[in-house]
């Protein structure tokens, strides 16, 4: 990948403890909101975050509760926002749905009667996903100073472009079932989701365009519990703008930056949302609209040998041992749901 | 366009028509004789560069030329000429000279002076009596007396301990000159420019230790023969082969080795030298107990050839030719390889007794070259630049004026980036980025003279510079900020069209005025314009790093600086003091906009924002130069600063506000000693401390989904912790007289005190601890080494 030219990540010289928390009094009053807001061109919820910065040695970062959320398309239309939790603002895909080549923008009303507003951004059309796929691999993780070997799989895709100039952002998403212990009597199984909120695998096309691109990368995920029944994995390819890609391979910079001679210098990470009531406010954060294409693949059991970890801490080994809620309720598993997801 | 072409021409005019009035010009001397003569090594028959030949005392005297040669006019009388250089014994002859004459004076080693004397500003002479100031002239002699590095001895290492010279740390790779970017400098191995002056990270230079005589550093008081950089002319000269008999040197370290062969082809008139050095660092990385380290690999080579012939004793032409490359792979599917080439064709001749002639011939190409090794997208990507260059001068010798003048042609051919696709299964397309050239032409003059107790040089140079097609120009909108998306006119130019041409005069001054014997005072003054950036958002120099010429969007840099300066030397000499304060001002200095790309950008100018810069300081510095005990400890003030000047928010760095520049490093304190025990030997020390550079840092976090990023803090506005670092060596020189071999043994310990001095910051959502900021050492152990040298 030409981009890990930009990213590539050692320094040899550095035999041990070289890297230490950095030693710097941050002068710093004040928090920025901080909007993390996505719509695409799917018939689904789509979620706008509101937060506020926080000191990174300490703490939370502060959720933004009690706003007025809403996303605007060009002839102003006004599609609402509403908190279902603390922080987090979703649609109802019954009221508004995004459409290919639509220009939206989100408008902000803070508590502190402050508007914030993006700029109008369009849905632009996205590639196409031909196949995604896997591979049983091994890699090495290097734990104090030590590396270790992780099995597991490493999941690929294939896609081609548009003949335009394209940036993507590839997003994933797994879903797996599994079976519930012999204590649990009002299930058989449980379906947990993940996703790639920690990853972030952009690509754009400007060396490669109008070709197909194989084996991109998309994620390695460790063997274990969620390969032991059945495992859906998910490929979302998304359509970015130029701004939007510039934001995250700025976010992807920082994430990589290791302080060595090739990492570019530390940057300000810009935003497509200001402060209307006040320009020189300073927020963070992006509204991304993408359109997507996407793609599963199924990994049977047989693929990858796992044990299924969860059931045998359900079996106790002395009587008095404590048994988790789960053992009796597969559903109060972390993120677990009992009902089976309709494309299973 | 047409006016400019006058203006060339008729800069042709004048230097002709002066160097045929020269012979008039001689016709109103005065009744003096002229004594001219080389002063040679006496073993190697090689000229001793910055040997010098006083009389009256000391009172005046003269430097000889590179090549030895020396000439000055003189009343007729009793003298006692001193004859004396850096190593080797000084000689006195009493002399009756009432005619011209032609003296040759050999000089013997002396073993006991060369330990004594650590770091000389210049000959004997001429510190405190030359007008020109902000010189440093390291002899190898010199550098070989200082801690080395991983077993070698340095001469970046050695420049960076001399006064208002800095480096952001290890691993940085260039230097920072009096508050100057590392792209401000102008690098000239035998006369050619060397763009990637370091190899592993800036861990050596690419100087070899056993070719180079003579390093001399221009931060102030540039002559006017050198232009095309802002900050300084760092000119490195290799040995002049011509010997009588064949010289075997080198030496074995536990990272690299280094051999040696000088040869006369015909005694004392046809010299030939080879020189080649190796590493074989990539035992320390199989070393280290790290998976993706193991599978790297790091490696570098030079060799310098050189073939010299005395046509006369009155003339000269040498040829030389260096290359080196390095080639490193961090993993196995990324290789870097790069380095330089460059040659020099040199030709020097005595045409009479007044006038001398010296022309230049050189090449360099300076080249990057990444392999990528990826399924199905593999790829090799090609940077590079490429300097042709020719340079012609005359100096006259008019005994109250030494004049100097001559012309510079420069043409440069740079590829900022060729992309393309290995193997027949790689999607990758083909994305060649257009070359970028153009040609720099400079005339120049400078008179040397007194004017009773002043001395002057007064210099001029006129540049010019053409941004030449082929070549795609873009005319952006004047309303927003430059980007693809705000091109207004596309322009196609032919093959050397002219596109853009800059220009001016470039003045040079320096005074020196003698308040007393030992005590002068001295002002200095220069302009300087640069037309090729280096453009690179990383703190340190990396492969792929390019380099751009002026266009219409990019504007040549200009710089001003003026200097003042107070000389004084103490105890008949035995310590001498300089205080230099220096202020200048960089107009069209270059910095980045926020999260900028520039690789394989066709549109780079689009990422630049335009802006001055500014940077002052003080350099106080005392030396000590003979004695067991000898050394110098220096200090510097100083800052660069930077402002951006643009009139868009992306231009606008911090607002528009003044910044520290990412290598300004107020204090400065560095401190060189050599002890020697007795006759063979010695223990050196090298101490220095610095302010730590600025860093923006991460200065809140925020979440994006489960991702933790970090807002930075306005570009430069924090500082990583102090650097301060000690290193030890010693040196054993057994008394070899007599004996076939002349070897010796360094022990050195870099880094003593294992120190980890942060290079850089960065922001880690890691786990096991919270999103923070992480700060780097590259080296953060001591650092110990054994180097073997030998020669015989």
């Amino acid at each position: 990948m030409l981009k890990k030219l930009f990213i590539t990540a050692i320094v040899f010289t550095c035999f041990s403890a070289c890297i230490d928390p950095l030693e710097v009094e941050i002068k710093n009053d004040g928090t920025s909101l901080v909007v993390y807001a996505e719509v695409t061109d799917q018939a689904e919820r789509y979620t706008v975050q509101l937060s506020r910065t926080s000191n990174y040695e300490s703490g939370l970062p502060e959720k933004e509760t009690n706003a007025f959320v809403e996303v605007i398309d060009l002839d102003g239309n006004e599609y609402q926002f509403v908190e279902e939790k603390p922080g987090t603002y979703r649609s109802c895909p019954a009221d508004f749905v995004g459409e290919v080549n639509g220009s939206y923008k989100l408008r902000i009303s803070t508590q502190d009667e402050k508007v914030y507003e993006s700029d109008f951004e369009k849905i632009i059309p996205t590639g196409k996903v031909e196949s995604v796929y896997f591979n049983k691999e091994e890699v090495f993780e290097l734990v104090d100073g030590r590396s270790r070997p992780i099995q597991g799989l490493k999941f690929y895709c294939d896609f081609s472009d548009t003949p335009d100039k394209d940036y993507y952002k590839l997003d994933w998403e797994g879903t797996f079932q599994f079976r519930s212990a012999p204590q649990d009597s009002l299930h058989e199984y449980c379906w947990i989701t993940e996703s790639s909120t920690m990853d972030i695998n952009l690509y754009e096309d400007s060396f490669t365009n109008n070709s197909t691109k194989e084996a991109f990368e998309l994620a390695f995920l460790e063997k274990g519990f969620r390969f032991v029944v059945d495992y859906s994995f998910q490929v979302q390819l998304k359509s970015i703008n130029a701004g939007a890609y510039n934001f995250w391979r700025l976010v992807e910079q920082q994430y990589n930056n290791d302080g060595s001679i090739f990492s570019a210098l530390p940057a300000q990470i810009g935003s497509n949302i200001k402060c209307v009531s006040n320009e020189d406010e300073n927020v963070l954060g992006y509204f991304m609209t993408s359109a997507v294409s996407s793609q599963r693949v199924r990994v049977s059991p047989y693929d990858i040998d796992s044990p299924n970890s969860v059931i045998s801490g359900c079996r106790p080994f002395r009587p008095n041992d404590p048994i988790q809620d789960y053992c009796y309720d597969c559903s109060l598993y972390p993120n677990s749901v009992a009902e089976q997801p309709d494309y299973w | 366009m047409f006016c400019e072409n006058i203006n060339m021409r008729s800069f042709f005019i004048v230097f002709f028509i002066f160097s045929f009035n020269i012979s008039f010009v001689e016709a109103f001397q005065n009744q003096k004789v002229r004594v001219s003569g080389t002063i040679l090594d006496k073993k190697t028959k090689e000229a001793i560069v910055g040997a010098s030949i006083s009389w009256n005392d000391g009172m005046e005297g003269v430097v000889a030329d590179v090549n030895g040669r020396f000439s000055f006019k003189i009343e007729p009388g009793f003298y006692t000429l001193t004859i004396s250089a850096v190593g080797k014994k000084t000689i006195k002859r009493d002399l009756k000279i009432n005619k011209n004459l032609n003296l040759d004076f050999q000089l013997d080693p002396d073993v006991q002076q060369l330990s004594e004397v650590t770091v000389r500003s210049k000959g004997d002479v001429s510190t405190l009596k030359s007008a020109s100031m902000g010189i440093e002239r390291l002899s190898i002699k010199a550098i070989k007396q200082m801690p080395p590095m991983m077993g070698e001895v340095d001469v970046i290492k050695s420049v960076i301990t001399l006064p208002g010279i800095s480096s952001i740390g290890e691993g940085s790779g260039g230097i920072n000159v009096r508050g100057g970017s590392v792209g401000q400098n102008l690098v000239l191995l035998d006369g050619a420019p060397i763009f990637f002056t370091s190899h592993l990270f800036g861990f050596f230079s690419v100087f070899n230790q056993d070719v180079i005589e003579d390093v001399v550093l221009y931060k102030g008081s540039i002559p006017a023969r050198y232009g095309g950089r802002i900050s300084s002319v760092l000119s490195v000269e290799t040995q002049d082969p011509i010997k009588d008999s064949l010289n075997l040197s080198g030496g074995v370290g536990i990272i690299s080795s280094r051999l040696t062969l000088q040869t006369p082809l015909i005694k004392d008139k046809l010299g030939f030298m080879l020189s080649g050095r190796t590493t074989y660092s990539d035992w320390i990385i199989n070393a280290v107990n790290n998976p993706q380290i193991q599978n790297s690999s790091a490696s570098f080579y030079d060799l310098n050839s050189k073939l010299s012939w005395k046509i006369s004793d009155k003339s000269r032409i040498s040829y030389s030719i260096y290359h080196g490359a390095d080639e490193f792979a961090f993993s196995a599917d990324t290789t870097y390889r790069y380095g330089n080439i460059s040659s020099t064709l040199k030709y020097q001749q005595e045409i009479n007794e007044i006038l001398n002639l010296t022309g230049l011939a050189t090449y360099s190409n300076n080249f990057s070259r990444v392999n990528g090794d990826f399924s199905k997208q593999n790829f090799t990507l090609d940077i590079g630049s490429e300097n042709r260059a020719a340079k012609v001068y005359l100096g006259a010798d008019l005994s109250l004026h030494y004049i100097e003048w001559g012309a510079e042609f420069n043409e440069y051919q740079l590829n900022p980036g060729d992309l393309k696709p290995s193997g027949t299964e790689s999607i990758i397309t083909a994305n060649k980025l257009e070359l970028d050239r153009g040609r720099e032409w400079g005339f120049f003059i400078e008179d040397n003279f007194s004017f009773g107790d002043f001395k002057f040089i007064l210099g001029a140079r006129y540049s010019l510079f053409n941004k030449i097609g082929d070549y795609t120009s873009y005319t952006y909108d004047d309303n927003m900020t430059k980007s693809p998306q705000t091109i207004v006119e596309t322009t196609r130019f032919e093959r050397n069209e002219i596109i853009q041409t800059y220009g001016g005069i470039e003045p040079r001054l320096s005074v020196n005025y003698e308040l007393s014997e030992t005590q002068s005072l001295k002002f200095g003054y220069q302009r300087t314009r640069q037309y090729l950036h280096l453009i690179a958002n990383n703190a340190a120099v990396v492969p792929t790093d390019i380099y751009k010429l002026s266009n219409s969007n990019i504007k040549p840099q200009v710089g001003d600086q003026v200097s003042l300066g107070y000389f004084q030397n103490f105890e008949n000499g035995l310590f001498e003091t300089s205080t230099e304060v220096y202020y200048k001002n960089t107009k069209n200095s270059i910095d980045y906009k926020e999260g900028a790309n520039l690789l394989l950008n066709e549109f780079v100018e689009t990422q630049l924002v335009n802006g001055n810069g500014y940077s002052y300081g003080a350099e106080f510095s005392i030396n000590k130069t003979k004695g067991d005990f000898s050394g110098r400890l220096s200090y510097t003030y100083s800052r660069s600063l930077f402002q951006a000047t643009g009139s868009f928010e992306e231009e606008r760095i911090n607002d528009g506000k003044l910044y520290p520049a990412y290598f300004d490093k107020p204090h400065d304190l560095t401190t060189i000693f050599t002890y020697k025990m007795d006759k063979e030997w010695s223990v050196s020390a090298n101490f220095t401390y610095s302010t730590g550079r600025p860093v923006s840092v991460p200065i809140s976090k925020y979440d994006l989904g489960d991702v933790s990023v970090a807002e930075f803090s306005e570009r430069n506005q924090y500082r990583i912790p102090d650097y301060h670092r000690l290193d030890l060596s010693l040196n054993w020189d057994p008394d070899n007289t007599g004996q076939k071999i002349d070897s010796s043994w360094t022990v050195g310990l870099y880094n003593v005190y294992g120190r980890k001095n942060p290079f850089s910051v960065f922001f880690r959502d890691r786990n096991g601890a919270p999103p923070q900021g992480y700060q780097l050492a590259i080296l953060g152990i001591p650092f110990p080494s054994l180097t073997y040298n030998f020669n015989f």
